[in-house]
């Protein structure tokens, strides 16, 4: 079997490396108007001609070889290390044709290297918008490579590329500048010393400078001994390779581009007038978080109701078509029951990924960083912390990913220590079952009050992740320095197959993600609400019947005096009664203790939980929402869910760390466990604080 | 017999989710921290 | 003059940005001497700002822009 060729893509972010990623090998990974989305390597297969097969690498963007955040670190380790699996056969640099000039400095730098290397010109659609001509066959012969004018959008050039790569064995491996000019002396002396390996590479590795994370750099050959000259000296030196490659650059497309200005059109300075506005921005954002809520509300209320007496229904009807036995109920009151409870969330979970999804594709992103950037550094985060704290809606894991292209690791830590305290879309099925108990019907200003609560509890979410930040700003003792350049993205018409693709693979993660263990857990705690320890649990129907003598009940209350006695005196009853003094002062009764406590796993089990716990205490086939209104407070009496537990729960989630995965996530971040661990106690420490103090003045 | 079966149905689903849960929330640590997990959500819920 | 100088919709010619201060990845991104810069938009306190830099978009900083020195453009240009 002949070798797979190695090729990675490399480029400036945002310039559609992952949109021929996904173009060549077919698969579905992440695309958006916002630099950074990608932010590690992705592997995909792709078919070439003549049966070739190529290994294709999707890698973060990186505006040159100096990397100055964790996710441009990755091109650099992959393209210094020769003896790296994925070390490529042949480079492929993408660009954008917009952005021509920016984006062939790196071209230049890779070529470098000395690797075979292909040059995209990417979004080709956009020329005659913008009025760009190019000559391509001066450009190859400048650059000494074979350019593919391509566009991802239109399906057009990708057979080029292919070709190209298929016939990677023909590109020229010379350099397009002699950037050791710069200093000459300095280069004479390094090319002695390490007379093996190549100039550039040994360039690269003695200006890394590395204030972003905590990296080790085994892989790279040490130089560091090699350090002749001072960090500014170096800095300087560096400058004036930049320019020197500008200077290049600006040759080569004085005649190789043509812009025609007269025919350029550009959206972009109008809708940043507003977008961006001083005053108007902030409005317009706020709109538009605004309008999402009440969205999620309005549009999602239908199909939810529905799938909740579908799910009754089909309980129903399992309980009556099947044969009697422990299967059965395990079906009808563990699983169907448990299942309900993360399905009836699927239209929010969806629209809520729509609306991320459209803000990401269409650019506007990078506006909200811009707007919030001076308010979020006094909270000792970036602008670029607004993205994760954004996205976290969705799910806190790629959330904290995202934090990759934070230049500073001060305010990285920071934002990844922060960000579970945005609402992600697992607290979403927690709140809205809960508004929907409390929270009143009505009205104010056409916006509901149930939507307006809604937001409150992501403005909550906010508000504690920028409160905590400005505290751990004041405590953590870390200097690093910051910086801030980012890139403002032209706006874009959101591409509908890419918003569609995102909201189907997210909702589908959040269905089968937590799905299987919402099943799982519902089918545990089934069995440990149907079976019981000891006499109370086994005697249940005598010990009810006697009790209740000389009261008058009918058939149907007494079975349901018993089911619920058995409910009390089952394993999970009893578990439950025990941690039960712990929770009360929160306004919760035992079940609900459960829940919490299952939901340590993931949040949005809370309902599968108190679904199944109230099916296995009932005989009745019933909504979750019917039952959970049902339920009555054992102490105070009254309904266990009204507005003071209710709050109380609702605060609860806002605060309490409650979900493994994002621990895990964090650890991996930040190479300790002692941080996931200062935010598991810390958070739901809080959580339990403001829930207790909630409860007792609202009771 | 019928009592039986299912009896035996529903202890091995009983099972199948321990075993998973002891997976997916005992084991993966090691797991999945090498595993790269990009924007797919890996595991978030 | 410097870059945080400018008013809004003003352009200027960049003269220097040897400043240790400011951060190279700036410079990757066109932020050269002889580059024309349009100050497109201010945030509120007119940080961060929000540049042209001869096509290139992009937002910086106050703290960094007090670092490049410019020279304004005649208005000539209208
Ligand atoms: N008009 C046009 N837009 C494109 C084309 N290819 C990609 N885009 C858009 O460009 C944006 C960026 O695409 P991505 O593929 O995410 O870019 P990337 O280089 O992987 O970005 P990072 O991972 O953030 O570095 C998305 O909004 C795409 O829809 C194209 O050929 N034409
Ligand atoms: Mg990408």
């Amino acid at each position: 079997m002949s070798k797979q060729i190695n090729v990675a893509l490399i480029g400036n972010p945002n310039t559609g490396k992952t949109s021929v990623f996904n173009a060549l090998t077919g698969l579905n990974q992440k695309v958006g108007n916002y630099p950074g989305i990608t932010v590690e390597k992705k592997e995909g297969i792709c078919k070439l001609p003549r049966g070739v097969k190529a290994h294709i690498i999707d890698l973060p963007g990186t505006y040159s070889l100096n990397a100055s955040s964790l996710d441009e670190n990755v091109v650099i380790e992959l393209l210094l290390n020769k003896n790296d699996k994925d070390f490529p056969d042949v480079a492929v640099v993408i660009s954008d044709v917009e952005n021509l000039k920016r984006n062939l400095l790196l071209f230049t730098q890779i070529k470098d290297l000395e690797i075979p290397t292909i040059l995209v010109i990417n979004m080709s659609d956009r020329m005659a918008y913008k009025g760009i001509s190019l000559d391509i066959e001066y450009l190859e012969r400048k650059l000494q490579t074979k350019i593919a004018l391509i566009s991802t959008r239109k399906n057009k050039g990708i057979d080029d590329l292919k070709e190209l790569i298929t016939n990677y064995k023909d590109l020229s491996t010379t350099p397009c500048l002699n950037a050791s000019s710069i200093d000459k002396n300095y280069f004479d002396n390094l090319r002695k010393a390490f007379p093996n390996q190549l100039l550039y590479k040994l360039w690269l590795v003695i200006t890394q400078d590395v204030n972003f994370g905590k990296t080790n750099r085994k892989t790279i050959d040490d130089v560091s001994s090699f350090k002749t000259k001072s960090k500014t000296d170096l800095k300087r030196l560096q400058q004036k390779e930049t320019i020197k490659r500008y200077q290049f650059i600006n040759d080569t497309l004085k005649k190789g581009q043509t812009i025609d200005l007269a025919s350029a059109k550009d959206l972009r300075i109008k809708l940043d007038r507003i977008l961006t506005h001083k005053v108007w921005g902030y409005l317009i954002f706020g709109v538009i978080l605004l309008t999402i809520f009440q969205a999620i509300y309005d549009w999602s209320s239908v199909p939810m109701d529905f799938i909740d007496s579908a799910f009754a229904s089909l309980s129903e009807w399992t309980k009556s078509t099947l044969p009697d036995g422990a299967f059965t109920d395990l079906l009808a009151e563990g699983i169907i029951a448990g299942l309900g409870g993360i399905v009836i969330f699927i239209p929010q979970i969806a629209f809520l990924f729509l609306f991320i999804a459209i803000l990401e594709e269409s650019g506007y992103m990078s506006r909200v960083v811009f707007l919030m950037d001076r308010i979020m550094r006094r909270f000792g985060l970036s602008g670029k912390s607004v993205v994760p704290l954004i996205s976290g809606t969705a799910c806190a894991i790629p959330a904290i990913m995202a934090t990759r292209n934070i230049e500073s690791w001060k305010e990285r830590l920071i934002t990844i220590l922060v960000t579970p305290f945005t609402t992600c879309s697992a607290r979403l099925p927690v709140y809205l079952i809960i508004i929907s108990l409390v929270i009143p019907e009505g009205r104010f200003l056409g916006l509901s009050y149930q939507a307006l609560t809604l937001m409150l509890l992501y403005l909550i979410g906010f508000g504690a992740a920028v409160g905590s930040a400005y505290i751990l700003n004041k405590v953590l003792k870390i200097r690093s320095k910051t910086f801030f350049v980012v890139e403002m993205p032209n706006y874009k018409l959101p591409l509908f197959k890419n918003v569609a693709l995102t909201v189907i693979e997210k909702t589908k993660a959040f269905v089968f993600g937590a799905g299987k263990i919402i099943l799982a857990i519902s089918i545990v705690l089934w069995f440990l609400a149907s079976y019981g320890p000891g006499e109370q649990f086994n005697n249940a129907e005598r010990i009810v019947t006697e009790q209740y003598a000389n009261v008058n009940l009918n058939e149907e209350e007494l079975s349901q005096k018993i089911a619920s006695h058995k409910l009390e005196h089952s394993f999970i009853g009893v578990t439950g009664r025990a941690i039960e003094p712990v929770i009360r002062p929160l306004g919760y009764d035992w079940k609900i203790g459960i829940a919490i406590v299952s939901s340590f796993a993931a949040r949005e089990v809370f309902v599968g939980t108190l679904a199944t716990i109230y099916s296995v205490g009932s005989d009745e086939e019933e909504t979750i929402k019917n039952r959970m209104a049902g339920e009555v407070n054992p102490i105070l009496g009254g309904p266990l869910f009204n507005f003071a537990s209710g709050i109380s729960l609702l605060l609860f989630y806002a605060f309490a760390m409650q979900c493994m995965s994002t621990l895990a996530i964090v650890k991996k971040e930040t190479n300790s466990w002692k941080w996931p661990m200062y935010q598991l106690v810390i958070m739901s420490g809080f959580a339990y604080l403001v829930a207790l103090i909630a409860f007792q003045i609202l009771k | 017999m019928n009592a039986i079966i299912q009896y035996i149905l529903a202890f091995s689903a009983l099972t199948i989710a321990l075993v998973y849960l002891f997976k997916t929330f005992v084991w993966w640590p090691k797991k999945r921290t090498n595993k790269s997990c990009g924007n797919d959500d890996c595991g978030c819920h | 003059m410097t870059l945080a100088d400018l008013k809004r919709g003003q352009q200027g010619i960049i003269k220097d940005v040897s400043s240790i201060h400011i951060p190279l990845k700036l410079l990757e991104m066109g932020c050269l001497p002889g580059n024309l810069v349009e100050l497109v938009q201010v945030a509120p306190f007119a940080d961060p700002m929000y540049l042209n830099i001869n096509g290139s978009h992009l937002a910086i900083r106050k703290e960094t822009a007090i670092h490049i020195l410019i020279e304004t453009v005649d208005e000539q240009a209208d």
